[in-house]
């Protein structure tokens, strides 16, 4: 498995590498340039400008970025807001989409596959009718839509969340609910349909038989076997939660947040900007994707991450 | 199962921690006296040479003080670092005696040198204002010389220090608003000596700094109110300038900038009180509020006006090998006469704008009278359409209207456009909104047919509307340009006496008004919301601010 990883490990600068060329050319090419602004500017002073920033010929660009990206470790400045290192925009705004992104995947797991087991367990049960409603609600309803109704109720009727504020246990507490719902609706879909095929199987009736209580059999020996699915769809989750998190973080007015800088950014032709947060959502898929990879050999034996061709 | 346990507790106690320690983080929410609001949007940037949003400037007018300053009632220029002005008779000469109290806010006096270098690095380092500095004598040529090859004489530039405290400005023709330029942030001084570890050679022999020298501590400036916190997309913080000559009058002790996007939210934290002032407030929050009657609703007539910009080429991409209608007068004549500007401003905006019978906003000068667009019924208008060629619209091509769809204000005005020209006129005008940069480009490019545009005064003279549509202006998007205008526009340069300026622009804005490259719809009302505890605080045309005279109860 050592060897697996450490090769997956190399195959990271070859990936980074590609999506930084391919990127550069997709920003490239788009209409608009950083420098358009309200009033059009003077073609020498535009000139001027883009030299400044290494802008004015591609190769130049591709030629200075690169470089003191891997040589210093710095993607250089923003060029819309060019008072700030792009280092400084992402650390600055890392914290605050970090911690609703993984507070927002905590509530979907755990809340998803509660829900997702009951209601395999009591199938047509009320929690299973309840929860599938629930559901399709969170799969259908965008995240704009419940982030605005949160701010509203919380913020205007109760007086309880001040919109801009990251700073009380609701502030963090309500973003992350709102961007929670969507892969919360999936992990009780996936988990319901992974439980049910679980409870069928033998090795269930063989445990019921030997004396086993249905609790214990459920948490024991079907749980572990119906996370498979869940855990696979975990990397993709992961991704919505720290990108998709844009809407919930400009209703929430969390300003800086990384989701909120990137959809900026592209809407500026900040391209400096674009390329360091697209480098950085790069690694952490990247990152993510091997951990789940990993995960598997640990959550279910049978899986070789060795194995060639059996 | 124990492995998922153990995954379960790694997470958690990750985001127990994240939490904890956002919590640990917590700042005073509102400091004690401070005034809170929120802008336009977030700082761009503070840098002088590249300054260009409104939010910024505002800023600027809170953190450094140029010769004049606006009055905050009247907006009239009147004297900040300057207190007397000195102009020869044929009105190119100023020389300005500079306040000798003035500091920067680390204890330096204010120079005339803080000028020269600040005017310098304009013309070394170019933005989007730089070409004001162009009334001064020599400067754009010196501008053209550095950009070259770093060369140039920067003595040949019409500013000179005659001492610290006397400032000889040298003009390249009379320049009556002289004054409201010099309350410009672009025209503000700067301080060399701490700006001097941004310095970097950039190629060529020539120099630029870094625009990391706004950010505090490094930063030093000269307004009422000083930089102390700069957290971006978050916050800004400024404090009283401990050195400023007026400080005696300063009533805030603090002022954050809030930064918030989002409307709805802006609008919670405003009626939480979290913030007393609404900079910007959009029409979907102001137009409910505009019903219920509230008085913290300020809504004023602004130095500004919505258009549709017209593309008066022969040929545009929207019309394949054939002839671009919009480039014959009487097509944009017939369409500005179908378009009932009423409809618009009552159930588009809805605010109380004005419909625009003008390309400038009448009233602002005294003297200045240029003659409206022309009206008629829609008889005349199809009478003007067949005139072209396209009796009833036949024979019309589809065209569409660019805008930003971003803008929903916009995107409403294009369909009530389109379905008024289609149904009154029988032409087909599609509206088309694509992301902000693609519409300034297709702008910028003249790759359009017809789009809704906007231009806002940057100064109080009827030039800073004129000259957008001087026949190789910048601004120019509409391919536009006979020589009379042109005559009448340079011809207005070099004349000092103001209301024989007024009438040769005013004749000029008529020419344009009866020509239509740009067809009027209605001029713009500035929004913002305040409650009445806060004093001194003025709305006007220009939305600018003056912070020194804001006080809280």
């Amino acid at each position: 498995m050592w060897k697996t990883i450490a090769f997956r490990l190399l195959q990271f600068p070859l990936i980074l590498a590609a999506v930084y060329l391919v990127t550069f050319l997709l920003v490239w090419v788009a209409p608009g340039d950083p420098y358009t602004s309200e009033r059009n500017i003077a073609p020498e002073v535009l000139q001027q400008m883009k030299e400044r920033d290494h802008a004015d010929k591609w190769y130049k660009f591709l030629l200075h970025y690169p470089y003191k990206l891997i040589m210093q470790g710095d993607f250089g400045t923003s060029m819309k807001n060019r008072e700030f290192t792009i280092n400084e925009l992402i650390w600055q705004g890392l914290p605050v989409s970090m911690t609703i992104g993984l507070l927002a995947l905590l509530i979907a797991i755990i809340v998803g596959m509660t829900i997702g087991t009951i209601s395999a367990i009591r199938r047509n049960g009320i929690v299973d009718y309840a929860g599938m409603s629930v559901t399709l609600i969170g799969i259908s309803v965008p995240s704009f839509v419940t982030a605005s109704v949160l701010v509203l109720v919380f913020g205007a009727w109760l007086r309880m969340l001040r919109p801009g504020q990251f700073n009380s246990v609701l502030d963090i507490l309500l973003p992350s609910l709102a961007l929670s719902l969507m892969p919360m609706a999936y992990i009780v879909r996936l988990q319901r349909v992974s439980m049910l095929d679980v409870l069928g199987a033998d090795y269930v009736r063989t445990a019921r038989a030997k004396g086993l209580s249905r609790p214990q059999v459920v948490i024991r020996h079907c749980l572990r076997n119906a996370f498979l699915p869940v855990f696979t769809y975990l990397g993709p989750a992961a991704a919505v939660a720290l990108t998709g998190s844009f809407v919930v973080e400009r209703v929430f007015g969390l300003e800086n947040g990384l989701g909120k800088l990137f959809v900026e950014s592209v809407t500026s032709r900040d391209r400096t900007l674009i390329m360091g947060l697209t480098m950085l959502y790069s690694f952490i898929l990247l990152g993510l994707n091997l951990l789940v990879d990993v995960g598997y050999v640990f959550i279910d034996p049978r899986i070789d991450m060795e194995a060639k061709k059996a | 199962m124990r492995y998922i346990r153990s995954t379960l507790t790694v997470c958690v106690a990750a985001v127990a921690c994240a939490l904890a320690s956002s919590s640990c983080d917590r700042k005073p929410d509102r400091p004690a006296g401070a005034f809170r609001f929120i802008n336009r949007g977030d700082i761009i940037t503070l840098d002088l040479n590249a300054m260009s949003y409104l939010q910024d400037f505002r800023i600027s007018f809170a953190t450094r003080e140029g010769l004049y300053t606006y009055n905050p009632e009247n907006f009239k220029p009147e004297p900040a670092l300057a207190v007397s002005d000195e102009v020869s008779a044929d009105g190119k000469t100023w020389t300005f005696k500079l306040r000798p109290e003035a500091r920067w806010d680390n204890g330096d006096p204010v120079v005339a040198g803080d000028f020269l270098f600040s005017w310098r690095l304009l013309l070394e380092s170019p933005g989007e204002y730089t070409y004001l500095l162009h009334y001064l004598e020599g400067a754009a040529d010196y501008q053209e010389a550095y950009a070259k090859s770093g060369s140039g004489d920067f003595d040949t530039v019409g500013v000179k220090a005659i001492d610290d405290h006397t400032l000889q400005v040298k003009l390249a023709n009379p320049c009556p608003f002289f004054r409201d330029l010099m309350a410009f942030p672009t025209f503000y001084p700067r301080h060399a000596k701490s700006m001097e570890p941004f310095k970097q050679t950039i190629g060529n022999g020539r120099f630029a700094y870094q625009a990391e020298y706004t950010r505090p501590p490094a930063v030093v400036t000269n307004g009422p109110y000083k930089l102390v916190a700069w957290e971006p997309k978050r916050l800004l913080r400024m404090e009283q300038n401990p050195h400023y000559w007026g400080k005696a009058d300063l009533k805030l002790k603090v002022i954050e900038m809030v930064v918030t996007n989002d409307a709805q939210s802006s609008f919670i934290q405003y009626e939480q009180g979290d913030v007393d002032w609404l900079a910007d407030v959009s029409q979907d929050i102001a137009f409910p509020l505009k019903q219920q009657g509230r008085n913290d609703l300020r809504v004023s007539p602004a130095f500004g006006t919505a258009f549709i910009t017209v593309n008066c080429a022969e040929s545009v991409p929207d019309v394949k090998g054939g002839k671009n209608p919009f480039s014959d007068p009487r097509v944009r004549k017939a369409a500005s006469i179908a378009i009932d500007r009423n409809t618009l401003t009552e159930s588009v905006t809805r605010m109380g704008e004005k419909p625009a019978l003008h390309y400038m906003p009448p009233g602002f000068f005294e003297g200045y009278d240029a003659k409206p667009i022309a009206q008629g019924t829609i008889d005349e208008a199809r009478k003007l359409l067949a005139d072209a060629g396209y009796p009833d619209g036949k024979g019309f091509p589809p065209v569409s209207i660019v805008y930003n769809s971003d803008n929903t204000i916009r995107r409403d005005l294009a369909a009530s456009i389109s379905n008024q020209l289609r149904t009154k006129l029988g032409i087909t005008v599609e509206g088309r909104g694509v992301d902000l940069q693609s519409y300034r480009d297709s702008l910028t490019k003249k790759q359009y047919t017809l789009g809704l545009a906007a231009w806002f005064g940057d100064y109080m003279d009827p030039s800073t509307f004129a000259d957008k549509y001087l026949a190789n202006a910048e601004n120019n998007d509409s391919n536009w340009g006979p020589k009379a205008y042109d005559d009448l526009v340079y011809g207005v340069r070099p004349v000092a006496d103001q209301q024989k300026r007024y009438q040769m622009l005013a004749d000029a804005e008529s020419l344009l008004n009866q020509e239509l490259p740009v067809v009027p719809l209605y001029h713009y009302v500035n929004i913002s919301l305040h409650r009445d505890n806060v004093k001194g605080l003025f709305t006007n045309a220009k939305n600018l601010t003056i912070f020194k005279t804001i006080s809280i109860e």
